[in-house]
């Protein structure tokens, strides 16, 4: 569904390039998780896909169609939902809905229906300028669903959301995907990923480390971890070590040997010490 | 066709409901009112006339039994005076009995026979009284004239300052970005965005007519002439839009175009003809020159065509200029 060879792209033009090298591909019905910190080049890889930014350097195909001879109506089967939320703020829910709709050459939802599934019938006809971040973050959400795409593009769908929005916000992504809609998903909230994505990607500093699926990345990474906080020099520490590197092990048994050590379990790795562990980087 | 209107909705709804786009939209309609009420209190005051020096001691004091009086010296100044703006009669004495009432034919039809009957009561026990009647050919007061045309283009600039300031809003919130990955292709956005600069001023322009109750006013010539200016107002809007990053960044802008149009406008009314094509590079001079003439009822159909001529002309030449920087600007 969506192809995506050797992609490079420098906002100034130059050899510093926010996305390095980044090829995969999504298969119809997938959800694909596109994983890594801030700063990553995430958003600025969804933006060459949906062509916000133009593509300087690889090659990118949606729906089999090379994206720089698309024609318009390739849009009619593409949702996207913004990082940042971008509606008209003088206009109502309702309306912001309703008007794009209006731009679509396919039947659209029920503006509605969409804003009760993410829960902003109450505020449907009050202005989106009195809408809070959360409720914005939800239109934004709501909107991208108004022409029933069969792909998707996700931008940090959830961020900023409190837990129980989010899991109706995933809920429905999970519904559409059953439905046989296209995921592309933006976001750096490492559960989100492990309960939605048939396969992330780990990306960091606009290079992909790893693409896999969840359960396969835990196999192959996610050797038994001993996690343990102790005391070195009055400060108190917390490691991460594996119970199978030989470097590990002897750091383990010099710090029980000559560190006071406060708490220490052994856990199954979680597909965020996995991301640590692969690209050497916090998510944060 | 549906995209063009939605972008249209869209934007009258929007800039209805800010307090700052209401009022540019509405300021012409405002404005237009107040005169239609300043018009007829000029007139409303008593009757005034302009009597001329040497008519003698007894006329001055006969006319000043009706109304306020103005000893003028001479034909000529008592001319001048009948065309400003206000309703005034002028009278002159030729020989003896021999009066000239002078007036300016758009006065209210129950004044305009006043001065002869003065005339007539004064000299009733004389037999010849000759009175003539003489109209110096201007049929409106300038108020109306340079008010009408004045709000007309008004109303035509405001209207691409709304388009700016439309456009300054998508900016700000991004939707532009929401709108580029929908099937909505660019041109459908510009030429829906335009829309409400059309509408805007022909609605506004007729509604002036329609007040000031211009009735030999060509409603064809009037909304050519009102269709063509607001091109170059909706590239101006477009322009202010692109350079603008912020609302209050587009009101500084406008003040640039705001003394443009003025200039145009002035220049066209107070230039003397010899000096005029000064100001033919200015679409909006013509404009001006065209929307007077609508106005006052003195042009033809080759003139009108002529005029829109040299509006479109340099409407493109403007275009051809910033097409490349607005198209880079709406990405
Ligand atoms: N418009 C821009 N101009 C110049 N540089 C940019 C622009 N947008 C992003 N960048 C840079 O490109 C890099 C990747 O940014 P991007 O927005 O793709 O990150 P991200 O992974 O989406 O991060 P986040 O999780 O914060 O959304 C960053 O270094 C950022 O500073
Ligand atoms: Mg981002």
């Amino acid at each position: 569904m969506i192809s995506v060879k050797a992609l490079y792209h420098s906002y100034t033009k130059d050899e510093s390039y926010a996305v390095k090298n980044v090829s995969f591909d999504i298969q119809k019905g997938e959800i694909f998780g596109f994983l890594g910190p801030s700063g990553a080049g995430k958003s600025t890889t969804q933006k060459i896909l949906i062509g916000l930014i133009s593509l300087q350097k690889g090659q990118v195909a949606i729906d089999g169609m090379d994206i720089k001879k698309t024609n318009r109506a390739l849009f009619d089967k593409i949702g996207v939902s913004f990082e940042r939320a971008n509606v008209y703020k003088k206009l109502t829910g309702v309306e912001n809905l309703k008007f794009f709709s209006e731009m679509f050459g396919v039947p659209t939802e029920n503006p509605l229906k969409l804003l009760k599934m993410v829960g902003l019938e109450d505020a449907a006809n009050k202005k989106a300028g009195d809408y809070s971040k959360g409720m914005l973050q939800r239109l934004v959400f709501a909107r991208s669903m108004i022409s029933n795409p069969k792909i998707w593009f996700l931008d940090e769908p959830t961020s900023g959301l409190d837990p129980n929005t989010t899991s109706i916000i995933k809920g429905i992504i999970k519904e559409r995907q059953e439905q046989g809609t296209t995921i592309f998903l933006t976001t750096h909230n490492m559960h989100i990923a492990e309960v939605l994505c048939d396969r992330v990607a780990f990306i960091t500093n606009g290079e992909i480390s790893a693409i896999d699926s969840p359960r396969n990345l835990k196999l192959k990474y996610g050797e038994k971890l001993a996690s343990i906080e102790y005391i070195e020099n009055a400060i108190l520490k917390k490691a991460y070590l594996s119970l199978t590197d030989e470097g590990h092990k002897k750091k383990l048994n010099d710090i029980i040997s000559s560190c006071k050590v406060e708490t220490m379990h052994t856990q199954e790795a979680t597909l965020e010490e996995i991301f640590i562990k692969i690209t050497g980087k916090e998510l944060k | 066709m549906k995209r063009l209107l939605a972008i249209f909705r869209r934007d009258l709804k929007s800039s209805v409901r800010e307090f700052l786009l209401l009022y540019i939209i509405l300021a012409p309609i405002v404005i237009v009112i107040g005169l239609r009420f300043f018009i007829p209190s000029v007139n409303a005051i008593s009757f005034q006339f302009a009597l001329d020096k040497s008519i003698g001691e007894t006329v001055i004091a006969e006319f000043e039994k009706y109304g306020r009086v103005e000893l003028l010296d001479g034909r000529k100044a008592i001319e001048n005076r009948v065309v400003k703006a206000d309703d005034i009669f002028g009278v002159i004495q030729n020989q003896e009995d021999d009066y000239v009432v002078i007036s300016q034919g758009n006065e209210d039809e129950g004044t305009s026979t006043i001065a002869q009957q003065i005339i007539g009561n004064m000299n009733s026990e004389e037999e010849a009284l000759a009175v003539t009647y003489s109209d110096i050919g201007a049929k409106m007061s300038s108020i109306t004239i340079y008010g009408a045309s004045s709000v007309i283009l008004m109303a035509i600039i405001l209207a691409g300052m709304v388009i700016g300031l439309n456009i300054i809003e998508e900016k700000e919130a991004n939707t532009m970005n929401a709108l580029s990955v929908t099937p909505m292709r660019k041109l459908e956005f510009i030429v829906g965005k335009s829309l409400i600069g059309l509408v805007l001023p022909v609605v506004e322009a007729l509604f002036v007519v329609w007040i000031l109750n211009l009735q030999n006013v060509h409603i064809g010539m009037l909304l050519t002439m009102t269709l063509a200016s607001s091109l170059i107002a909706i590239i101006f809007g477009f322009l202010i839009g692109v350079f603008s990053s912020n609302q209050i960044a587009g009101i500084a802008n406008m003040k640039f175009l705001l003394l443009f149009v003025s200039a145009s406008f002035i220049g066209a009314v107070v230039l003397p003809a010899g000096t005029q094509y000064f100001l033919y590079w200015s679409p909006l001079y013509w404009s001006t020159i065209g929307l007077i003439k609508v106005i006052t009822n003195e042009v033809t159909w080759l003139q009108i065509f002529q005029y829109t001529l040299w509006i479109l002309g340099l409407t493109i030449l403007i275009f051809l200029l910033s097409a490349g920087k607005i198209k880079k600007g709406l990405t």
